[in-house]
């Protein structure tokens, strides 16, 4: 079931918050090559995960099964910080009304139950629920190029702000999502679902409680 | 180190997004890569044994007679391009990949052939999308003027015509889901069992399974059990 963490109810969500930054170790430093990221404590931890971040959280029972961490952009985030460079059409944007995602991953499932490709459609159209909910404009991006064409292929709109940029471990890319019922529509197409993924749309409230079931066709 | 996103890129990418048909993105690939001295282009993913040669196909203008003699000559088992793609991430001239010579000298023959229709040096970008394949837009002409602005620009037009085109597929040929047991019925019915057989092994009388059969038909719109098998396989719901 998808998990939406953040300021609000991440105390009680430390145990899965945990989990997950071990998981983003192995799949960041151990598979991807990440050294910069390394942590004696085997742990994935970076200066963005503070109070200010938001987590989708995919887990069935205990494991994680993929995630993505939202940052608002008028705070302290990796575009702004790390990648400027990468957008050179347009300032990097520092809006609360744009987040940016980092840390987008899923794994296979150790019980062969979820496919990854289902995982990332939750997330995907979550992420669009809760643009549409907080009212965002878009959601901003630095990702590897080879994530990009399978957005566009699903007729998910990314505009670029530069162009390809190599950096220590590839190339990466800088780009805005919008966020429009045509983007949820585009991710719940992909997804094959007509309903909402974690919670209605207009009934988002970060006070209630984060645990929703997924229907049953996530379960694939 | 590549610069800045010029305007005639931005006005590339939306003539690209706008394109109406497959061919028309292919069009507006073409017109962008004048710039660079290419002259053709293709967009496809390596077939595998089992499917045909233009399985992946998206947009080409590869000439057609080098095309006939690559395929029927089986080239894409041995092209030292292709097996360059299959293990590389990001984009790499022709050049690049016959560095360190580890090709045969009949296979890098295949990269000679090529020089008589025109195309004697090569951009490759690989593209891999949701269904996995590796899917390559591949740049070619007589003279490529690629600086590292250049490959960064043709690496955004590949991955935005691939998208484009993916997306003008798809609509064409939807996606049809079938539910779990109408997949895992064809599964069975693929292997030859009948429906009181795969009434058996799944649990079930042979009338439900006989009604799994139907509905599967009715989605795919076909008239035989033969003929949704093969939808099923096509589509991905049962293996062979």
């Amino acid at each position: 079931m998808l998990h939406l963490v953040n300021r609000e109810n991440r105390r009680r969500h430390l145990d899965l918050l945990e989990s997950h930054y071990r998981v983003r170790h192995r799949v960041y430093v151990r598979e991807r090559g990440w050294k910069a990221l390394d942590r004696p404590d085997g742990r994935e931890v970076d200066q963005f995960d503070n109070e200010d971040a938001t987590y989708l959280i995919w887990a069935r029972g205990k494991d994680v099964l993929g995630a993505a961490r939202f940052v608002p952009t008028d705070k302290p985030h990796l575009m702004s910080d790390i990648f400027p460079h990468t957008a050179t059409l347009a300032p990097v944007p520092r809006t609360p009304s744009v987040w940016e995602i980092t840390r987008f991953f899923s794994v296979r499932d150790p019980a062969g139950e979820v496919s990854r490709n289902a995982v990332i459609g939750d997330i995907l159209c979550a992420m669009f629920e809760m643009g549409l909910h907080h009212e965002l404009e878009a959601i901003s991006v630095v990702c590897d190029t080879f994530f990009l064409p399978r957005f566009l292929e699903q007729s998910i709109q990314a505009m670029p702000l530069g162009l390809p940029t190599p950096y220590a471990e590839g190339v990466c890319i800088a780009c805005m999502l919008p966020v429009s019922h045509e983007q949820l529509s585009a991710a719940r197409v992909a997804r094959g679902v007509r309903s909402a993924v974690l919670f209605p749309v207009a009934d988002l409230d970060p006070r209630l409680p984060s645990r929703v079931e997924v229907p049953a066709h996530a379960a694939e | 180190m590549s610069g800045a996103l010029r305007v005639e890129v931005l006005d590339a990418l939306n003539a690209i997004e706008r394109a109406p048909s497959i061919l028309k993105v292919g069009e507006q690939v073409r017109r962008f890569g004048e710039t660079y001295g290419i002259s053709h282009y293709l967009c496809s993913a390596p077939a595998r044994p089992d499917e045909e040669p233009d399985e992946h196909l998206l947009f080409h203008n590869w000439p057609p007679d080098w095309f006939d003699r690559y395929v029927s000559r089986n080239y894409v088992e041995r092209d030292p391009m292709v097996r360059t793609l299959l293990s590389s991430l990001h984009p790499f001239t022709w050049g690049e990949a016959l560095e360190g010579g580890r090709f045969a000298t009949k296979d890098l023959e295949i990269v000679h052939e090529a020089r008589a229709w025109g195309m004697c040096k090569g951009f490759v970008v690989p593209i891999y999308g949701l269904g996995g394949q590796a899917h390559a837009v591949t740049f070619a002409g007589r003279d490529l003027r690629l600086d590292p602005q250049a490959r960064a620009e043709l690496h955004l037009i590949a991955m935005y015509a691939y998208g484009r085109a993916k997306q003008i597929k798809r609509r064409r040929d939807p996606p049809v889901p079938l539910t779990r047991r109408q997949a895992e019925v064809l599964q069975w019915a693929a292997l030859g069992k009948s429906d009181w057989e795969v009434g058996e092994v799944l649990g079930l009388s042979s009338s439900t399974v006989h009604k799994h059969v139907e509905a599967a038909k009715r989605r795919f719109g076909v008239a035989t059990r033969v003929q949704a098998i093969l939808s099923a396989l096509k589509h991905g719901h049962i293996k062979a």
